[in-house]
């Protein structure tokens, strides 16, 4: 498994996928792409755009390899390509959508295969679909990516008290959205 | 809400497995994904094993094999093409599209362009680089785009039409072509638009003999132009010129993308209907499909 290996030592087909080795690359893609796309669908609001996000994706992390220096987790700093290029693909997004106009909020549970932690991953991404764009992107780096405030800020060009104050309104609406019904999720 | 909320949080948010939130999707469609992702980094044609079995992927598939069959040089080609057709360099610095770049570019860019289109090529370009006749179904597409949407710069070119046909000169082997488009590569990398077009161009230019790479420079050339060098019209002209040269599948797929895109740059609504329509008449399959599908919803009904 690809995290296993890239905690004790750089899983050789980053490597050799830096280097242009197809198979390596395409390896490391088919692993990474359940992760990609679930990071893509967090932080973008409805499931239409998710495979051909997550496939630029996988290209700025296939470009990048070259600067991943074994220093931490290599999930984690495919974890923040993606982030950046999902952030520069919502902005454009953004910039071509009119005002009070938004991707329709679909559906969490019920149409779909896979269990119960399943389920609760698609109410949480339909809760962050109502969200506000700043919330959302705060919440997500936060607990997806595991960024720290300061990181966020940077990433966010806000001041780290306004992150802050993202991450506290975004976690009581999904509070409200989530534990308000049973008490149970968060 | 407190420290045990934010772990359930993290739980939550895990990203370790398929388990959502993304929507499942089945093993061809992430063939599909992960064979796009890989030409889309500039990794050349696999044997087969990453392809999925229908619409885009069976699309790339064919490509895929057809470039095993031809010279080096078409190959080069295509990972030329492939480098200008995806989104600029994302992985550590992907915000947005690099600004277009105002330097002097030896050989220089053609006359005619007016001292405000500094960074946008105007319609000499073409002529000094001669394409295939264009789509008639097209014809009536505006071409004030060719209007310079960057901001003015200060005037810094007297250029002469001899120096153009020299710098647009054919290559005469296919080797010669796979130069340029490396030499067009390199460009580009170094986000030196101007060169990179002209390099292009001259490709598209015959290919040296190899038809393949000619068309896959002309899509590179008009990627540029749609993308770094503010010329939405000028892009447009490339695409559906790619097209009438008889582009194959995968290249024909980025040209009909190509010309909605060049539409909406444009702002032009009706010809962004069409091109929509026409692509997706002919690549309902294609992983832009849903793009597509969105974003002509949100056209409507033309008027």
């Amino acid at each position: 498994m690809l995290s296993a290996l890239a905690v004790e030592a750089p899983d050789p087909r980053i490597a050799a996928a830096a280097r242009g080795d197809r198979r390596a690359a395409e390896a490391l893609c088919r692993e990474l792409l359940p992760r990609v796309r679930n990071l893509v669908r967090y932080l973008l609001r409805g499931d239409a755009r998710v495979d051909d996000v997550a496939q630029e994706a996988l290209i700025a992390v296939l470009r990048g390899l070259g600067s991943f220096r074994g220093e931490g987790r290599f999930e984690s700093w495919v974890d923040r390509v993606v982030a950046r290029t999902t952030f520069a693909r919502i902005r454009r997004i953004r910039a071509e959508t009119q005002p009070g106009e938004h991707a329709p909020v679909e559906g969490a549970a019920g149409d779909e295969l896979g269990g119960e932690t399943y389920a609760l991953r698609r109410e949480l991404a339909a809760a962050l679909d109502r969200l506000p764009t700043d919330q959302r992107e705060s919440l997500v780096l936060h607990f997806a990516v595991g960024m720290t405030v300061p990181e966020i800020a940077e990433i966010a060009a806000a001041p780290v008290e306004t992150v802050r104050s993202r991450l506290r309104l975004g976690k009581a609406a999904l509070r409200e959205a989530l534990g308000g019904r049973d008490g149970r999720v968060i | 809400m407190g420290e045990s909320s934010d772990r359930e949080l993290e739980r939550l948010f895990d990203l370790d497995d398929a388990a959502g939130p993304a929507r499942p999707i089945d093993a061809s469609r992430s063939a599909a994904i992960v064979a796009a992702a890989l030409r889309g980094a500039g990794f050349p044609p696999g044997g087969g094993s990453s392809g999925g079995s229908g619409g885009a992927a069976g699309a790339k598939s064919a490509i895929a094999t057809r470039l095993a069959l031809v010279a080096s040089g078409a190959v080069l080609a295509i990972g030329a093409w492939l480098l200008v057709r995806t989104p600029a360099p994302a992985a550590e610095l992907p915000a947005a599209a690099p600004a277009p770049v105002v330097q002097p570019v030896e050989p220089p860019p053609p006359a005619a362009a007016p001292a405000s289109a500094a960074v946008a090529p105007g319609a000499s370009e073409d002529e000094a680089a001669p394409e295939p006749p264009e789509p008639p179904e097209q014809a009536e597409q505006p071409e004030q785009g060719d209007a310079p949407t960057a901001p003015p710069s200060p005037p810094a070119r007297t250029r002469t039409r001899p120096r153009q046909h020299a710098r647009v000169e054919a290559p005469r082997t296919p080797a010669e072509a796979a130069d340029l488009l490396a030499r067009a590569n390199a460009a580009r990398l170094a986000h030196d638009w101007r060169a990179a077009d002209a390099l292009y161009r001259r490709v598209a230019r015959g290919g040296g003999g190899n038809g393949l790479a000619a068309q896959t420079a002309l899509v590179a050339s008009a990627e540029l132009h749609l993308e770094h060098l503010g010329d939405p019209a000028g892009a447009a002209r490339r695409f559906r010129a790619a097209l009438a040269g008889g582009a194959g599948e995968a290249l024909a797929e980025d040209a009909r993308w190509g010309l909605a895109e060049s539409a909406r740059a444009a702002g032009d609504a009706a010809a962004e209907r069409r091109a929509l329509d026409d692509f997706l008449a002919h690549h309902p399959a294609s992983a832009r499909a849903e793009r597509a599908r969105t974003r002509r919803a949100e056209l409507g009904a033309a008027p």
